[in-house]
């Protein structure tokens, strides 16, 4: 599936300048609405059970947000309203060392213990009772309401605009059409009433015919032919000129992965998954065990009262949560009982950016040692929801960058003596790629 | 007519009675009539060949160039030796119509026109080999400099194989203006003689609307003549150019500064031969015999006989540098005592005796007038000559310098094969071309009728007028 990839760049601009006002509105509402209901919240958990949700969030998400989860289960079991299922006092044990009290032989404790895989818990010693308290006041907030009427409302307007212009546009080609017919009707009967009081119409002579016209006047015709032939040889060469070119080339992958809520929303790091992007000639698809690493905790996108939030109009939560269901059916996860079947299935990703066999491409000679950013190539990665070959990977693409790019000499003490040897021969501060001897056939294609 | 001056001593170029008319109806007549049974036969023969050839090519471009009998010391072998053969032969026409105009040769007119057409259609079977003796023939546009993808890759301009591509279609493309341009008032002739209305239209088109006026045979002699001087230079370069195919290498026997110089003289050479083995069939079979005479024969084999002399010349140079040079090597080339006691020996001696030999009994006036015996020796050159581009090619390239790298070349059927079906593929052309255009230029050869004529050299001699 191919696809232009600025098709639709004047409505996606007006989206996005839309997008950028809302956000900067509401992040000022959000702020203050947060603020507001941390401020109430605190005052009343802290006067029921003595603790500060706000100080409970940080700790909560220092120490327990790896294994725990407020309202679902995850490596350990929902922590929502945990105070009026369990014993103040049995939880401060549990938290700061829970083997002590399996070990002590509480039956409730033997019980989760067993429930969880024998996954033993981490021992919080350090917490103290009313750190504890902190904790647990937060883990009481109740779940928030989606914010969906401010989003609703923004979507609506927004998307308002776009049906009122269709609409408008729609309005006046009927407007439009209806003066065109009117006028005829009007000039019909006028020329009615003109016959019937006897005034003569005057009548067309009749023209030579305009095609006849232009073949008789042989400069016209000579310059035309000129003209499509250079157009046809402008068209014939632009085509074979893009023949083997699969710039914008945007197939549907197995799992819609967004590397725009990763690398872009989430601002994880190019390199984390792409790591052998640093070491190796292939700068690989992660494999799975890097989606679990993060996955195993995240099993659901953030919705939209979270100010995490990726989803978008296009892609809705239930829409994303559902691709995350196929990597853990790919990785044979259960987030049920937070297992692995050890049934596995890879996932079959569907390559964009592909270089025939006879060309050597080493992605750590570009990235590690000259420094280049994946955007250079790959292009706005992070924006993209779905993945497109940014670059048209053509040799030309590839010489042309050769010319202009400078080599990083500093800080490597390989070029030292060619870099001096060199510069002197080309009469130059800076070597570039091609005077390094970057444009040999030998260097790319052996 | 009295106050022309022509040399008594001159033989007449055009024989028999003829008057103006004559000649028109002579020209006119294969094209005007209708193709005999012996014409089919032949041209189904050809066609046959040709496809046959076709096939072989067919073959080879699908399944690889590993179904010809080269092997990875002998790279080369029919291929390039089939193509500078037809080259080779090409050079005859263009000599004829070019360098013989510039030296005003009266008996070039009868027969610069089929030379011509042998020249088109010699450097087509040649422009074949150079595309098909590609293992990647579909990437031939890739020896052209045109802007693309890879950065504006462009060709290597140190390559005589790419000098090759320009030569030859250089000369390709001069010649078939050069021959058309001759070819207009020919052609207007057929289109004012014919009856049929398919004819006429055909021929109109083909003679651009060519009425003879003084202005345009004003402007026709004219660029005739600037062609000529073009295409003189031509014929020299582009044999000189296909001979830096070997010249320019390393490999002894092909490293020798006298190839361009030899290889234009053994073309002319070559390219005469063809001349005569297909203008003396011509010329019973369309009834030409008053047109191109014994005379013109036995100028031809003037030429032969000073060309032959060039090469052997050239061989018995290239044998004694072989020797002369104290370089070892040099006793493996195609001419050197390895060569003529080796594994080619029968190649070695083909080409002396067919080359070397034979031509010499054209010294005799009464052989070098007689048609079969100038047959026979033109065909003996033919086979002479292709022995001689096999023995540079094959034999310089068997023994080289690691005695670990020699090798003998076997041709396979496919080898053969395409070179049949070039020879097909020629006969093809020229036997259409012998049914459908004017074979003499009509206009030219009246332009000498009344000076050459037999009847008006009986009329001056005679002191009638």
């Amino acid at each position: 599936m191919k696809q232009g990839k600025y098709l639709n760049s004047a409505s996606r601009f007006s989206l996005i300048t839309l997008a950028l006002l809302l956000s900067f509105s509401s992040i000022v509402f959000a702020q203050e609405a947060t603020a507001d209901e941390g401020a109430a919240e605190s005052e009343t958990t802290a006067a029921a059970q003595g603790g500060d949700a706000a100080a409970g969030k940080a700790l909560f998400n220092a120490n327990c947000a790896a294994c725990h989860k407020l309202y679902s289960r995850a490596t350990g079991p929902e922590l929502y309203n945990v105070t009026e299922r369990r014993d103040r006092d049995w939880l401060y044990r549990w938290i700061k060392n829970n083997k002590e009290l399996r070990d002590s032989g509480d039956p409730e404790a033997i019980a989760i213990y067993e429930e969880y895989n024998q996954t033993a818990m981490n021992l919080f010693p350090q917490l103290t009772n009313a750190d504890i308290d902190d904790i647990l006041a937060y883990t009481d907030t109740p779940k928030p309401e989606p914010k969906a009427p401010v989003n609703a409302g923004g979507g609506a307007q927004g998307g308002g605009g776009g049906v009122s212009s269709t609409i408008i546009l729609a309005i006046l080609a009927v407007v439009l059409v209806m003066l065109v017919a009117v006028l005829f009707l009007v000039n019909n009967t006028l020329r009615k009433f003109a016959v019937a009081q006897g005034v003569e119409l005057p009548v067309k002579e009749s023209r030579k015919p305009i095609w006849k016209a232009f073949v008789e006047n042989q400069f016209l015709v000579l310059v035309c032919v000129i003209v499509l032939l250079l157009g046809g040889a402008y068209f014939a060469y632009g085509w074979m000129m893009q023949v083997g070119v699969d710039q914008g080339y945007q197939p549907i992958q197995p799992i819609h992965y967004s590397h725009r809520i990763h690398a872009g929303d989430n601002q994880i790091e190019c390199k984390y998954c792409h790591s052998s992007a640093r070491t190796s000639k292939t700068s690989g698809i992660p494999s799975l065990n890097v989606c679990m690493n993060c996955h195993k905790s995240i099993s659901e996108v953030a919705d939209q009262t979270s100010e995490f939030s990726s989803v978008t109009e296009d892609y809705s939560k239930e829409f994303y949560d559902k691709e995350i269901q196929k990597l853990y059916k790919a990785t044979g996860w259960d987030p049920a009982t937070q297992s692995y079947s050890g049934e596995t299935q890879a996932v079959e990703w569907v390559r964009i950016h592909k270089l025939p066999d006879f060309a050597y491409f080493n992605h750590s000679q570009h990235v590690s040692v000259a420094g280049v950013q994946c955007q250079t190539c790959h292009g706005p990665v992070e924006e993209m929801e779905i993945m497109y070959q940014n670059a048209p990977l053509t040799m030309g693409w590839c010489i042309n960058c050769h010319r202009e790019t400078d080599v990083k000499m500093d800080g490597n003490p390989y070029y030292e003596k060619i870099h001096e040897e060199l510069s002197k021969k080309y009469g130059v501060e800076q070597l570039t790629a091609a005077q390094m001897g970057g444009l040999e056939c030998g260097k790319c294609h052996y | 007519m009295s106050s022309h001056y022509e040399a008594p001593i001159r033989e007449p170029l055009i024989l028999g009675e003829k008057s103006y008319h004559d000649i028109s109806v002579d020209v006119g007549a294969p094209i005007l009539g209708k193709a005999n049974k012996s014409w089919w036969i032949v041209f189904s023969i050809a066609l046959i060949a040709f496809l046959w050839g076709l096939g072989c090519i067919v073959y080879t471009v699908t399944t690889g160039i590993g179904v010809w009998g080269l092997n990875k010391t002998i790279g080369w072998a029919w291929d390039i030796t089939n193509f500078v053969w037809w080259v080779g032969i090409g050079h005859a026409g263009t000599l004829i119509s070019a360098v013989l105009l510039l030296f005003r040769q009266k008996w070039r007119m009868a027969i610069n026109r089929s030379a011509e057409a042998m020249t088109i259609f010699a450097v087509v079977q040649a422009g074949l080999f150079p595309i098909i003796h590609m293992g990647r023939p579909w990437l031939a546009y890739w020896v052209l400099p045109i802007p693309n993808q890879f950065g504006s890759l462009w060709v290597n301009f140190n390559s005589p194989l790419l000098w090759d591509v320009f030569a030859i279609s250089t000369y390709l493309s001069v010649s078939l203006v050069f021959w058309w341009t001759g070819l207009l008032p020919d052609f207007a002739m057929i289109r004012d003689r014919t009856k049929s209305p398919f004819q006429q239209k055909i021929y109109g088109i083909l003679s651009f609307g060519w009425s003879g006026r003084a202005k345009d045979w004003q402007r026709f002699e004219e660029v005739s003549l600037v062609l000529a001087g073009l295409a003189t230079p031509l014929v020299l370069s582009v044999h000189t150019i296909v001979s830096f195919d070997f010249a320019t290498s390393v490999v002894p026997g092909w490293h020798s500064t006298i190839f361009p110089p030899y290889f234009v003289a053994g073309a002319i050479f070559s390219g005469f031969a063809m001349v005569q083995t297909l203008l003396l069939v011509m010329r019973k079979v369309v009834n030409l015999e008053n047109y191109i005479t014994i005379v013109h024969i036995e100028f031809m084999n003037k030429v032969i006989l000073l060309t032959g002399g060039i090469v052997t010349v050239a061989y018995l140079t290239e044998y004694f540098i072989g020797w002369y040079s104290g370089v070892p090597y040099e006793n493996y080339t195609y001419l050197s005592f390895g060569a003529a006691t080796g594994p080619y020996w029968w190649a070695f001696w083909a080409l002396i005796i067919c080359n070397l030999i034979v031509p010499l009994t054209l010294w005799v006036k009464k052989w070098r007038r007689n048609i079969v015996w100038t047959f026979i020796v033109a065909l003996i050159i033919n086979i002479g000559m292709w022995f001689e581009r096999f023995d540079i090619i094959v034999i310089c390239l068997s023994k080289d310098r690691l005695a670990s790298s020699w090798s003998m070349f076997q041709p396979t059927f496919v080898d053969i094969g395409v070179f049949v079906g070039t020879i097909g593929f020629f006969f093809v052309l020229f036997l259409l071309y012998a049914r459908t255009f004017p074979v003499i230029a009509q206009a030219e050869v009246k332009s000498i009728l009344k000076s050459s004529g037999a009847r008006y050299k009986r009329i001056r001699e005679s002191g009638e007028d």
